[in-house]
């Protein structure tokens, strides 16, 4: 069992305060949806979260220890943002000698839009198989930060029953790690077993 | 695993860490070449003497790179960050690859300018 828990953030941009004594706790096999308007504040906490931005003042502790920037914790976190998770001229062959996942690639394979495309480049793919990828890769960290503000695929019977899937395949069966999803209300309600609203 | 493998910068660099520098240069090569371009070309012109403006020139030509990546090319960073690679390590990375490879052009077109 993982814990990640997130305590004391404050942000604040040109003297607006957005972010203000944030605490966030999650553990393993917690789905936890953040959704609130633009600018509410779900992508800089993700950043925190990840390390690319630092906090006025923060503190991550991962099973009880200080972890700062959590992106340098081996098998921690990823994050997956709405676009350019890799370049385009990379194929999945690729990126799965980069990520080092030969050993997974059994679980990878059943998803036939991915075995169909294992060749192509990824610039070359439609938003939905993109995401497909996405999810393939980033399936072994205890942490997966998604942070997507307009997933179309979502709109799509198919796309969405894919996807549902695919989470309950590799996060909840596994149970190895957390995800936050920061995207369209309804949708996160719909994956999330919690759900938080910020505000500004 | 993946930042098992990535995630460090001590030397010496594995092949993973090398293919990640690679991927790295590949993203800002072509506008880096243009100011070593300008540089060799400076050096056939004004031979040694030009070397302090070619220092200068390169300084530039870093901080254009990085405004052009930052412009365009941004997203691209969560793939390396992904890896275990903070902005710091990118940045000193792109650095050395450059600065070593800017020196050995300079080289080899000095023994020419000769």
């Amino acid at each position: 069992m993982n814990k990640l828990e997130l305590d004391s953030v404050n942000l604040s941009f040109s003297g607006r305060t957005i972010l203000s004594s944030i605490y966030l706790k999650c553990e393993t096999g917690d789905v936890i949806g953040m959704v609130g308007r633009n600018g509410s504040g779900k992508s800089s906490l993700m950043k925190i979260l990840f390390g690319t931005l630092k906090a006025e003042s923060q503190s991550i502790r991962l099973n009880g220890q200080y972890a700062s920037p959590l992106l340098k914790v081996p098998q921690a976190v990823q994050f997956l943002p709405q676009d350019g998770f890799a370049m385009n001229y990379l194929s999945f062959n690729d990126l799965i000698a980069i990520y080092n996942l030969k050993d997974d690639m059994d679980r990878i394979l059943e998803i036939e839009e991915i075995r169909k495309n294992m060749l192509e480049k990824l610039g070359t793919l439609s938003g939905g198989v993109k995401d497909l990828w996405k999810l393939s890769l980033f399936s072994t960290p205890m942490l997966l930060l998604l942070s997507w503000m307009s997933l179309s695929p979502f709109y799509h019977r198919f796309w969405s029953k894919k996807w549902l899937n695919i989470l309950n395949i590799n996060l909840r069966k596994k149970g190895s790690y957390s995800l936050i999803i920061s995207m369209k209300p309804y949708l996160t309600l719909v994956i999330s077993s919690t759900c938080c609203q910020m505000e500004q | 695993m993946a930042q098992t493998l990535y995630g460090s910068m001590k030397l010496p660099l594995n092949r993973s860490q090398v293919t990640v520098i690679i991927y790295l240069y590949r993203e800002y090569a072509i506008y880096n070449l243009l100011f070593t371009g300008l540089g060799i070309y400076l050096l056939f012109r004004y031979g040694g003497l030009s070397t302090p403006f070619i220092f200068w020139l390169k300084v530039m030509g870093y901080v254009v790179t990085a405004l052009i990546y930052y412009w365009s090319r941004r997203k691209h960073l969560y793939f390396f960050h992904n890896l275990g690679w903070t902005l710091k390590e990118l940045a000193g990375a792109a650095l050395v690859i450059d600065a070593i490879l800017t020196v050995l052009i300079l080289v080899i077109t000095a023994f020419f300018v000769r």
